[in-house]
Protein backbone atom coordinates (compact mmCIF):
# COMPACT_ATOMS: atom_id res chain seq x y z
CA UNK A 1 0.00 0.00 0.00
CA UNK A 2 1.28 3.71 -0.60
CA UNK A 3 2.45 6.10 1.67
CA UNK A 4 -0.59 8.76 2.72
CA UNK A 5 -0.59 12.01 4.17
CA UNK A 6 -2.79 14.15 5.63
CA UNK A 7 -2.65 17.68 3.91
CA UNK A 8 -5.42 20.23 5.56
CA UNK A 9 -8.29 20.35 7.75
CA UNK A 10 -10.80 22.35 8.64
CA UNK A 11 -13.54 22.88 10.67
CA UNK A 12 -16.89 25.07 10.94
CA UNK A 13 -17.54 26.27 14.68
CA UNK A 14 -18.98 23.79 16.65
CA UNK A 15 -21.81 25.11 18.75
CA UNK A 16 -25.54 25.91 18.49
CA UNK A 17 -26.99 27.45 14.90
CA UNK A 18 -30.45 26.80 15.18
CA UNK A 19 -30.49 29.26 11.80
CA UNK A 20 -27.78 27.68 9.64
CA UNK A 21 -28.34 24.27 7.31
CA UNK A 22 -26.22 21.48 6.98
CA UNK A 23 -24.41 22.54 4.10
CA UNK A 24 -23.31 26.24 5.67
CA UNK A 25 -21.67 24.01 8.52
CA UNK A 26 -20.26 21.36 5.61
CA UNK A 27 -19.53 24.34 3.24
CA UNK A 28 -17.37 26.08 5.74
CA UNK A 29 -15.54 23.08 6.87
CA UNK A 30 -14.47 22.02 3.43
CA UNK A 31 -13.53 25.53 1.64
CA UNK A 32 -11.53 25.35 5.27
CA UNK A 33 -9.44 21.94 4.85
CA UNK A 34 -8.88 22.73 1.02
CA UNK A 35 -7.75 26.51 1.77
CA UNK A 36 -5.49 24.57 4.34
CA UNK A 37 -4.26 21.72 2.50
CA UNK A 38 -3.81 23.86 -1.16
CA UNK A 39 -5.80 21.74 -2.94
CA UNK A 40 -8.73 22.97 -4.91
CA UNK A 41 -12.41 21.33 -4.95
CA UNK A 42 -11.73 20.42 -9.09
CA UNK A 43 -8.61 17.83 -7.70
CA UNK A 44 -10.82 16.00 -5.08
CA UNK A 45 -11.36 12.30 -6.71
CA UNK A 46 -13.46 11.10 -4.20
CA UNK A 47 -15.67 11.93 -1.10
CA UNK A 48 -16.30 10.37 1.88
CA UNK A 49 -19.13 11.86 4.57
CA UNK A 50 -19.74 10.89 7.92
CA UNK A 51 -23.13 11.55 9.24
CA UNK A 52 -25.91 9.90 11.43
CA UNK A 53 -28.82 11.38 11.74
CA UNK A 54 -29.09 13.67 8.75
CA UNK A 55 -31.46 12.21 5.82
CA UNK A 56 -31.06 10.46 2.81
CA UNK A 57 -27.63 11.35 0.65
CA UNK A 58 -26.98 14.39 2.61
CA UNK A 59 -23.34 13.55 1.96
CA UNK A 60 -24.19 14.75 -1.70
CA UNK A 61 -26.06 17.53 -0.50
CA UNK A 62 -23.29 18.98 1.32
CA UNK A 63 -20.16 18.16 -0.72
CA UNK A 64 -21.93 19.05 -3.92
CA UNK A 65 -22.22 22.85 -2.57
CA UNK A 66 -18.11 23.22 -3.81
CA UNK A 67 -19.26 21.94 -7.48
CA UNK A 68 -20.74 19.19 -9.39
CA UNK A 69 -17.54 17.46 -10.77
CA UNK A 70 -19.02 14.49 -10.96
CA UNK A 71 -17.24 12.32 -8.35
CA UNK A 72 -18.41 10.10 -5.96
CA UNK A 73 -19.57 10.72 -2.85
CA UNK A 74 -20.18 8.16 -0.16
CA UNK A 75 -22.32 8.41 3.11
CA UNK A 76 -20.78 6.58 5.82
CA UNK A 77 -22.57 5.89 9.08
CA UNK A 78 -21.00 4.43 12.30
CA UNK A 79 -22.87 6.55 15.09
CA UNK A 80 -20.40 8.80 17.13
CA UNK A 81 -17.82 6.80 15.04
CA UNK A 82 -18.77 8.42 11.61
CA UNK A 83 -16.18 10.66 10.20
CA UNK A 84 -12.94 8.21 11.74
CA UNK A 85 -14.75 5.71 9.68
CA UNK A 86 -15.41 7.81 6.59
CA UNK A 87 -11.13 8.75 7.10
CA UNK A 88 -10.46 4.89 7.15
CA UNK A 89 -12.26 4.21 4.00
CA UNK A 90 -10.67 7.51 1.98
CA UNK A 91 -7.17 6.26 3.34
CA UNK A 92 -7.72 2.69 2.01
CA UNK A 93 -9.19 4.33 -1.34
CA UNK A 94 -5.75 6.26 -1.94
CA UNK A 95 -3.45 3.93 0.31
CA UNK A 96 -4.51 1.29 -2.89
CA UNK A 97 -4.14 3.52 -5.57
CA UNK A 98 -7.71 3.99 -6.38
CA UNK A 99 -7.84 7.90 -6.11
CA UNK A 100 -4.75 10.07 -5.58
CA UNK A 101 -7.01 12.81 -3.29
CA UNK A 102 -9.84 12.23 -1.48
CA UNK A 103 -11.89 14.31 1.04
CA UNK A 104 -12.93 13.36 4.33
CA UNK A 105 -16.40 14.91 5.74
CA UNK A 106 -17.97 14.75 8.79
CA UNK A 107 -20.96 16.87 9.87
CA UNK A 108 -24.14 17.19 12.17
CA UNK A 109 -27.20 19.06 13.66
CA UNK A 110 -28.15 17.81 16.64
CA UNK A 111 -31.43 17.95 18.63
CA UNK A 112 -30.91 18.62 22.44
CA UNK A 113 -31.68 15.81 25.14
CA UNK A 114 -30.30 12.71 25.51
CA UNK A 115 -30.03 10.59 22.45
CA UNK A 116 -32.10 7.95 21.57
CA UNK A 117 -29.66 4.81 20.64
CA UNK A 118 -32.37 1.87 20.76
CA UNK A 119 -35.64 1.09 18.71
CA UNK A 120 -38.13 2.73 19.83
CA UNK A 121 -40.13 -0.37 20.69
CA UNK A 122 -37.43 -2.53 22.34
CA UNK A 123 -37.81 -3.52 26.09
CA UNK A 124 -34.92 -1.85 26.73
CA UNK A 125 -36.54 1.52 25.41
CA UNK A 126 -39.72 1.31 27.44
CA UNK A 127 -37.74 0.01 30.82
CA UNK A 128 -35.49 3.19 30.59
CA UNK A 129 -32.46 0.75 30.26
CA UNK A 130 -31.18 2.36 26.68
CA UNK A 131 -29.66 5.59 29.01
CA UNK A 132 -26.38 6.49 26.89
CA UNK A 133 -24.56 7.81 29.86
CA UNK A 134 -25.63 5.16 31.80
CA UNK A 135 -23.67 2.95 29.94
CA UNK A 136 -20.36 4.77 31.40
CA UNK A 137 -22.00 5.18 34.94
CA UNK A 138 -22.08 1.40 34.95
CA UNK A 139 -18.49 0.80 34.48
CA UNK A 140 -17.19 3.95 36.35
CA UNK A 141 -19.08 2.53 39.45
CA UNK A 142 -17.70 -1.23 39.29
CA UNK A 143 -14.16 1.44 38.43
CA UNK A 144 -14.58 2.87 41.76
CA UNK A 145 -15.77 -0.43 43.52
CA UNK A 146 -12.32 -2.15 41.95
CA UNK A 147 -9.89 0.90 41.79
CA UNK A 148 -8.89 3.92 44.87
CA UNK A 149 -10.93 6.13 42.60
CA UNK A 150 -13.37 8.79 43.33
CA UNK A 151 -16.08 11.06 41.56
CA UNK A 152 -13.92 14.33 41.83
CA UNK A 153 -10.94 11.99 39.66
CA UNK A 154 -14.14 11.59 37.09
CA UNK A 155 -15.24 15.17 37.22
CA UNK A 156 -11.58 16.33 36.71
CA UNK A 157 -11.84 15.48 33.03
CA UNK A 158 -14.37 17.86 32.88
CA UNK A 159 -12.36 20.41 34.45
CA UNK A 160 -9.40 19.60 32.38
CA UNK A 161 -11.62 19.76 28.68
CA UNK A 162 -12.91 22.72 29.56
CA UNK A 163 -9.81 24.14 30.11
CA UNK A 164 -8.49 22.98 26.86
CA UNK A 165 -11.77 24.51 25.47
CA UNK A 166 -11.24 27.68 26.30
CA UNK A 167 -8.08 28.00 24.06
CA UNK A 168 -9.56 26.66 21.32
CA UNK A 169 -11.74 29.15 19.12
CA UNK A 170 -13.85 26.44 17.16
CA UNK A 171 -14.88 24.50 20.68
CA UNK A 172 -18.75 25.16 21.43
CA UNK A 173 -17.88 26.02 25.16
CA UNK A 174 -14.64 28.07 25.42
CA UNK A 175 -15.07 28.57 29.20
CA UNK A 176 -13.17 27.20 32.06
CA UNK A 177 -15.09 25.15 34.89
CA UNK A 178 -13.96 24.77 38.47
CA UNK A 179 -14.43 20.98 40.14
CA UNK A 180 -17.12 22.48 42.34
CA UNK A 181 -19.24 23.32 39.45
CA UNK A 182 -19.07 20.22 37.61
CA UNK A 183 -19.78 18.29 40.51
CA UNK A 184 -22.63 20.66 41.30
CA UNK A 185 -24.32 20.57 37.97
CA UNK A 186 -27.58 18.46 37.99
CA UNK A 187 -26.47 14.16 38.42
CA UNK A 188 -27.57 12.43 35.32
CA UNK A 189 -26.55 9.29 36.13
CA UNK A 190 -24.28 8.26 39.34
CA UNK A 191 -21.51 9.64 39.12
CA UNK A 192 -21.95 11.70 36.10
CA UNK A 193 -23.62 14.93 36.35
CA UNK A 194 -24.43 17.07 33.87
CA UNK A 195 -21.19 18.49 32.96
CA UNK A 196 -19.59 15.69 32.40
CA UNK A 197 -21.64 14.88 29.34
CA UNK A 198 -21.12 15.40 26.18
CA UNK A 199 -23.01 17.92 24.83
CA UNK A 200 -25.76 18.16 21.86
CA UNK A 201 -24.19 20.09 18.91
CA UNK A 202 -24.12 21.73 15.23
CA UNK A 203 -20.60 21.34 13.63
CA UNK A 204 -18.74 20.24 10.41
CA UNK A 205 -15.21 18.92 10.06
CA UNK A 206 -13.04 18.18 7.22
CA UNK A 207 -9.63 17.18 5.80
CA UNK A 208 -8.03 16.79 2.71
CA UNK A 209 -5.50 13.59 2.13
CA UNK A 210 -3.51 12.70 -0.92
CA UNK A 211 -0.78 9.46 -1.86
CA UNK A 212 2.36 11.17 -0.25
CA UNK A 213 4.26 10.23 -4.08
CA UNK A 214 1.31 12.92 -5.73
CA UNK A 215 1.14 15.35 -2.69
CA UNK A 216 4.84 17.47 -3.44
CA UNK A 217 2.54 19.74 -5.98
CA UNK A 218 0.96 20.95 -3.17
CA UNK A 219 1.94 21.64 0.49
CA UNK A 220 4.18 18.19 1.14
CA UNK A 221 6.80 20.48 3.91
CA UNK A 222 3.68 20.55 5.93
CA UNK A 223 1.84 17.17 6.38
CA UNK A 224 1.25 14.13 8.54
CA UNK A 225 1.35 10.75 7.69
CA UNK A 226 -0.98 7.97 8.29
CA UNK A 227 1.03 5.69 10.15
CA UNK A 228 -1.18 3.10 12.02
CA UNK A 229 -5.46 2.26 11.89
CA UNK A 230 -7.38 0.07 13.08
CA UNK A 231 -11.23 -0.67 13.39
CA UNK A 232 -13.95 -3.34 14.79
CA UNK A 233 -17.30 -3.69 16.34
CA UNK A 234 -17.73 -5.28 19.85
CA UNK A 235 -16.19 -8.39 20.29
CA UNK A 236 -18.45 -10.69 22.21
CA UNK A 237 -16.99 -11.65 25.75
CA UNK A 238 -18.18 -14.42 27.97
CA UNK A 239 -21.16 -13.77 30.19
CA UNK A 240 -21.52 -9.87 29.15
CA UNK A 241 -24.26 -8.04 28.78
CA UNK A 242 -23.19 -3.71 28.53
CA UNK A 243 -19.59 -4.62 28.33
CA UNK A 244 -20.20 -5.85 25.05
CA UNK A 245 -20.58 -2.39 23.64
CA UNK A 246 -17.10 -1.50 22.01
CA UNK A 247 -17.90 2.02 23.25
CA UNK A 248 -17.14 1.29 26.48
CA UNK A 249 -15.24 -1.73 26.52
CA UNK A 250 -11.34 -1.36 27.44
CA UNK A 251 -10.69 -4.71 26.28
CA UNK A 252 -11.89 -3.83 22.87
CA UNK A 253 -9.99 -0.55 22.29
CA UNK A 254 -6.63 -2.67 23.71
CA UNK A 255 -7.35 -5.14 21.40
CA UNK A 256 -7.76 -2.49 18.18
CA UNK A 257 -5.02 -0.28 19.95
CA UNK A 258 -2.52 -3.10 19.31
CA UNK A 259 -3.22 -3.18 15.89
CA UNK A 260 -2.59 -0.32 15.16
CA UNK A 261 0.53 0.35 16.37
CA UNK A 262 1.81 -2.91 14.88
CA UNK A 263 1.03 -1.18 12.09
CA UNK A 264 2.55 2.22 12.98
CA UNK A 265 5.74 0.11 14.54
CA UNK A 266 5.05 1.95 17.63
CA UNK A 267 4.05 1.64 21.10
CA UNK A 268 2.13 3.76 23.20
CA UNK A 269 4.72 5.08 24.99
CA UNK A 270 5.27 6.53 21.83
CA UNK A 271 2.62 8.61 21.32
CA UNK A 272 2.67 12.58 22.15
CA UNK A 273 -0.67 13.47 21.96
CA UNK A 274 -3.84 11.66 21.97
CA UNK A 275 -7.76 12.14 21.11
CA UNK A 276 -9.78 9.46 22.68
CA UNK A 277 -13.90 9.36 22.85
CA UNK A 278 -15.21 11.02 26.24
CA UNK A 279 -18.65 11.74 25.24
CA UNK A 280 -19.08 11.29 29.50
CA UNK A 281 -15.91 12.09 31.69
CA UNK A 282 -15.12 8.61 32.46
CA UNK A 283 -14.53 7.56 28.70
CA UNK A 284 -11.05 9.86 29.09
CA UNK A 285 -10.11 7.27 32.30
CA UNK A 286 -11.10 3.85 30.70
CA UNK A 287 -9.82 4.64 26.95
CA UNK A 288 -6.03 5.68 28.04
CA UNK A 289 -5.83 2.75 30.15
CA UNK A 290 -7.38 0.59 27.36
CA UNK A 291 -4.65 2.29 24.85
CA UNK A 292 -1.87 1.16 26.92
CA UNK A 293 -0.98 5.26 27.83
CA UNK A 294 -1.32 4.05 31.54
CA UNK A 295 -1.88 0.85 33.25
CA UNK A 296 -4.71 -0.50 33.81
CA UNK A 297 -6.57 0.62 37.03
CA UNK A 298 -3.92 4.20 36.91
CA UNK A 299 -6.40 6.08 34.87
CA UNK A 300 -8.84 8.37 36.73
CA UNK A 301 -5.16 8.65 38.97
CA UNK A 302 -3.56 10.14 36.24
CA UNK A 303 -6.06 12.61 35.21
CA UNK A 304 -5.92 13.91 38.87
CA UNK A 305 -2.44 14.38 38.99
CA UNK A 306 -2.60 16.19 35.67
CA UNK A 307 -0.81 14.12 33.34
CA UNK A 308 -3.32 14.42 30.49
CA UNK A 309 -3.34 18.23 30.32
CA UNK A 310 -1.95 20.03 27.71
CA UNK A 311 1.45 20.70 29.90
CA UNK A 312 1.17 16.73 31.18
CA UNK A 313 3.56 13.59 29.52
CA UNK A 314 0.15 12.50 28.03
CA UNK A 315 -1.59 15.48 26.77
CA UNK A 316 -5.31 14.19 25.95
CA UNK A 317 -8.43 16.07 24.40
CA UNK A 318 -6.03 19.19 24.16
CA UNK A 319 -9.25 20.69 21.84
CA UNK A 320 -11.60 20.73 24.76
CA UNK A 321 -12.94 17.01 23.53
CA UNK A 322 -16.23 16.25 23.10
CA UNK A 323 -16.63 17.67 26.66
CA UNK A 324 -15.80 20.85 25.43
CA UNK A 325 -15.36 21.30 22.24
CA UNK A 326 -18.76 19.71 21.32
CA UNK A 327 -19.84 16.11 19.93
CA UNK A 328 -21.68 16.66 16.74
CA UNK A 329 -21.78 12.62 16.52
CA UNK A 330 -21.17 12.68 12.40
CA UNK A 331 -18.43 15.45 12.91
CA UNK A 332 -16.46 14.54 16.22
CA UNK A 333 -14.39 11.72 14.05
CA UNK A 334 -12.47 14.45 11.34
CA UNK A 335 -12.40 16.87 14.07
CA UNK A 336 -10.27 15.02 16.09
CA UNK A 337 -7.90 14.55 13.14
CA UNK A 338 -7.96 18.49 12.80
CA UNK A 339 -6.64 18.84 16.13
CA UNK A 340 -3.93 16.17 15.74
CA UNK A 341 -2.98 17.68 12.34
CA UNK A 342 -2.33 20.99 14.43
CA UNK A 343 -0.10 19.25 17.15
CA UNK A 344 1.72 17.69 14.81
CA UNK A 345 2.17 20.28 12.28
CA UNK A 346 3.06 22.83 15.63
CA UNK A 347 0.34 25.36 15.01
CA UNK A 348 -2.20 24.21 17.81
CA UNK A 349 -1.08 27.74 19.11
CA UNK A 350 -1.79 28.20 22.97
CA UNK A 351 -2.93 24.37 23.09
CA UNK A 352 0.43 23.06 21.47
CA UNK A 353 1.85 20.05 23.21
CA UNK A 354 5.50 19.44 24.01
CA UNK A 355 7.16 22.71 22.51
CA UNK A 356 5.83 21.98 18.99
CA UNK A 357 8.08 18.70 18.84
CA UNK A 358 5.24 16.42 19.06
CA UNK A 359 6.02 13.53 16.55
CA UNK A 360 3.34 11.02 16.64
CA UNK A 361 -0.58 11.40 17.46
CA UNK A 362 -3.37 9.18 18.47
CA UNK A 363 -7.09 8.97 17.97
CA UNK A 364 -9.60 6.69 19.62
CA UNK A 365 -13.12 7.50 18.09
CA UNK A 366 -15.74 5.23 19.37
CA UNK A 367 -18.97 4.90 18.36
CA UNK A 368 -22.13 2.19 19.11
CA UNK A 369 -20.87 -0.71 17.67
CA UNK A 370 -17.14 0.48 17.15
CA UNK A 371 -14.09 1.63 17.47
CA UNK A 372 -11.47 3.29 15.07
CA UNK A 373 -7.91 3.94 16.08
CA UNK A 374 -5.67 5.82 14.33
CA UNK A 375 -2.00 6.76 14.00
CA UNK A 376 -0.07 9.54 12.65
CA UNK A 377 3.27 10.46 12.69
CA UNK A 378 4.89 13.89 11.58
CA UNK B 1 -39.75 2.39 49.81
CA UNK B 2 -41.59 1.75 46.22
CA UNK B 3 -39.80 3.88 43.38
CA UNK B 4 -41.91 2.28 40.61
CA UNK B 5 -45.91 2.40 42.28
CA UNK B 6 -47.98 -1.07 41.84
CA UNK B 7 -50.97 -1.02 40.04
CA UNK B 8 -54.12 0.14 41.63
CA UNK B 9 -56.03 -3.17 42.56
CA UNK B 10 -53.60 -6.50 42.19
CA UNK B 11 -56.39 -8.36 40.66
CA UNK B 12 -55.43 -6.69 37.10
CA UNK B 13 -54.99 -8.73 34.54
CA UNK B 14 -50.72 -9.34 34.33
CA UNK B 15 -49.61 -8.80 30.28
CA UNK B 16 -45.69 -9.44 29.60
CA UNK B 17 -44.15 -6.51 28.02
CA UNK B 18 -42.74 -8.56 25.64
CA UNK B 19 -43.93 -12.32 25.07
CA UNK B 20 -41.32 -14.86 25.93
CA UNK B 21 -38.37 -13.10 27.94
CA UNK B 22 -40.02 -14.86 30.94
CA UNK B 23 -42.70 -16.87 32.44
CA UNK B 24 -45.62 -14.85 33.81
CA UNK B 25 -46.73 -15.49 37.17
CA UNK B 26 -49.98 -15.28 38.60
CA UNK B 27 -49.46 -11.83 40.48
CA UNK B 28 -47.35 -8.80 40.18
CA UNK B 29 -44.08 -8.88 42.12
CA UNK B 30 -43.85 -12.84 42.14
CA UNK B 31 -40.47 -14.27 41.31
CA UNK B 32 -39.81 -14.63 37.76
CA UNK B 33 -37.51 -17.35 35.74
CA UNK B 34 -35.76 -15.70 32.65
CA UNK B 35 -36.29 -17.46 29.25
CA UNK B 36 -32.98 -17.91 27.10
CA UNK B 37 -30.97 -20.07 25.72
CA UNK B 38 -27.72 -22.05 25.78
CA UNK B 39 -25.11 -22.64 23.00
CA UNK B 40 -24.89 -26.63 22.22
CA UNK B 41 -21.32 -26.20 20.95
CA UNK B 42 -19.95 -23.52 23.66
CA UNK B 43 -22.52 -23.52 26.58
CA UNK B 44 -22.23 -19.74 26.56
CA UNK B 45 -26.13 -18.74 27.95
CA UNK B 46 -27.71 -16.14 25.95
CA UNK B 47 -31.07 -13.73 27.63
CA UNK B 48 -32.28 -12.19 25.42
CA UNK B 49 -32.70 -15.43 22.99
CA UNK B 50 -30.20 -15.77 20.28
CA UNK B 51 -30.61 -17.74 16.89
CA UNK B 52 -27.09 -17.97 16.50
CA UNK B 53 -24.37 -17.69 19.03
CA UNK B 54 -22.60 -14.43 19.67
CA UNK B 55 -19.13 -16.41 20.91
CA UNK B 56 -18.84 -19.03 18.41
CA UNK B 57 -21.68 -18.67 15.79
CA UNK B 58 -23.33 -21.81 16.03
CA UNK B 59 -26.98 -21.63 15.17
CA UNK B 60 -27.51 -24.92 17.63
CA UNK B 61 -28.96 -23.91 20.89
CA UNK B 62 -31.45 -25.14 23.31
CA UNK B 63 -33.88 -22.80 24.99
CA UNK B 64 -33.34 -22.93 29.00
CA UNK B 65 -34.78 -20.95 32.18
CA UNK B 66 -32.38 -19.10 34.31
CA UNK B 67 -31.72 -18.60 37.88
CA UNK B 68 -34.83 -16.48 39.62
CA UNK B 69 -31.34 -14.45 42.05
CA UNK B 70 -27.81 -13.22 41.39
CA UNK B 71 -26.01 -10.57 42.96
CA UNK B 72 -25.45 -6.95 41.52
CA UNK B 73 -22.43 -6.21 39.40
CA UNK B 74 -23.02 -2.49 38.80
CA UNK B 75 -25.65 -0.35 38.99
CA UNK B 76 -26.25 3.47 38.62
CA UNK B 77 -29.20 5.76 39.68
CA UNK B 78 -30.90 7.33 36.28
CA UNK B 79 -32.41 11.06 37.06
CA UNK B 80 -33.57 11.74 33.89
CA UNK B 81 -35.65 10.12 31.94
CA UNK B 82 -34.39 8.70 29.05
CA UNK B 83 -36.68 8.89 25.33
CA UNK B 84 -39.34 6.82 24.99
CA UNK B 85 -39.01 5.25 28.57
CA UNK B 86 -42.08 4.62 30.69
CA UNK B 87 -40.46 4.87 33.98
CA UNK B 88 -39.92 7.88 36.21
CA UNK B 89 -36.74 8.83 36.91
CA UNK B 90 -35.24 8.26 39.69
CA UNK B 91 -34.67 4.88 39.21
CA UNK B 92 -31.70 2.90 39.45
CA UNK B 93 -30.20 0.15 36.51
CA UNK B 94 -28.45 -2.58 37.61
CA UNK B 95 -26.19 -4.87 35.79
CA UNK B 96 -26.91 -8.49 37.88
CA UNK B 97 -25.13 -11.73 37.28
CA UNK B 98 -27.22 -14.41 37.55
CA UNK B 99 -26.47 -17.16 39.91
CA UNK B 100 -26.22 -19.87 36.96
CA UNK B 101 -26.58 -17.72 33.47
CA UNK B 102 -25.83 -14.61 31.76
CA UNK B 103 -25.33 -11.02 33.12
CA UNK B 104 -28.86 -8.89 32.43
CA UNK B 105 -29.52 -5.42 32.87
CA UNK B 106 -32.34 -4.76 34.45
CA UNK B 107 -34.41 -1.55 36.87
CA UNK B 108 -34.27 -2.61 40.45
CA UNK B 109 -37.61 -1.92 42.27
CA UNK B 110 -39.10 -2.41 45.95
CA UNK B 111 -36.34 -0.68 47.07
CA UNK B 112 -34.10 2.60 47.76
CA UNK B 113 -32.08 3.07 44.87
CA UNK B 114 -29.76 5.32 46.81
CA UNK B 115 -29.14 2.42 49.17
CA UNK B 116 -27.86 -0.15 46.67
CA UNK B 117 -24.46 -1.80 47.14
CA UNK B 118 -22.21 -3.69 44.39
CA UNK B 119 -22.70 -7.46 45.58
CA UNK B 120 -26.19 -7.13 47.12
CA UNK B 121 -27.95 -10.38 46.35
CA UNK B 122 -31.23 -9.49 44.24
CA UNK B 123 -34.10 -11.60 43.83
CA UNK B 124 -36.08 -11.07 40.04
CA UNK B 125 -39.54 -10.57 40.07
CA UNK B 126 -42.47 -9.30 37.53
CA UNK B 127 -43.21 -5.55 38.29
CA UNK B 128 -45.33 -2.98 36.54
CA UNK B 129 -43.85 -1.13 33.96
CA UNK B 130 -47.03 0.72 33.12
CA UNK B 131 -51.17 -0.44 32.54
CA UNK B 132 -52.05 -0.74 28.62
CA UNK B 133 -55.22 0.61 26.44
CA UNK B 134 -57.45 -2.25 28.10
CA UNK B 135 -56.38 -1.59 31.47
CA UNK B 136 -53.78 -4.89 31.78
CA UNK B 137 -50.95 -3.93 33.74
CA UNK B 138 -47.69 -4.63 31.58
CA UNK B 139 -45.02 -6.07 34.00
CA UNK B 140 -41.11 -6.79 33.27
CA UNK B 141 -38.14 -8.34 35.12
CA UNK B 142 -37.19 -6.49 37.40
CA UNK B 143 -34.61 -6.91 40.62
CA UNK B 144 -35.61 -6.37 44.19
CA UNK B 145 -33.05 -6.78 46.54
CA UNK B 146 -33.20 -9.42 49.05
CA UNK B 147 -32.48 -7.24 52.25
CA UNK B 148 -32.11 -4.06 52.34
CA UNK B 149 -31.40 -2.08 55.39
Amino acid sequence: MREVVVLGAGLHRFGRFPDLSLQDLGREAIKNALADSGVPFKDIEVAYVGRVLAGMGAGLSVVSEMGQTGIPVINIEMACGSSTSAFREAYLSVANGVYDTALVVGFEKMQRGMLQISEQASYQTVMGLAVMPAAYALQAQRYMADHEATPEMFAQVSVKSHRNGALNPYAQYQKEVTIEEVLASRMIADPITLLQCSPTTDGAAAVVICAKEKAAKYSAARSMTVAGWATGSGKFESHDDGEGDAETNTGEVTRLANQAYARAGIGPEDVDVTQVHDAFSPGEVFTIEGLGLVKAGAGARAVWDGRTEITGDIPVNTDGGLLSRGHPIGATGAAMVTEIFRQLTGEAGPRQVKGGDAKVGLIHNAGIGGVNILVFKR
Amino acid sequence: MTNIPAAAGSAAKLKPLRPGMFNLPAQADMPVRLLGNRCRACGEPFFPKRHYCAACTSGDLEDTGFSETGKIDTFTVVRQQPPGGAIAPPYAIVRVKLDDGPTVQTIATNCDPEKLKIGDRVQLIAHRVMDDEAGATVVSFMAQPVKQG
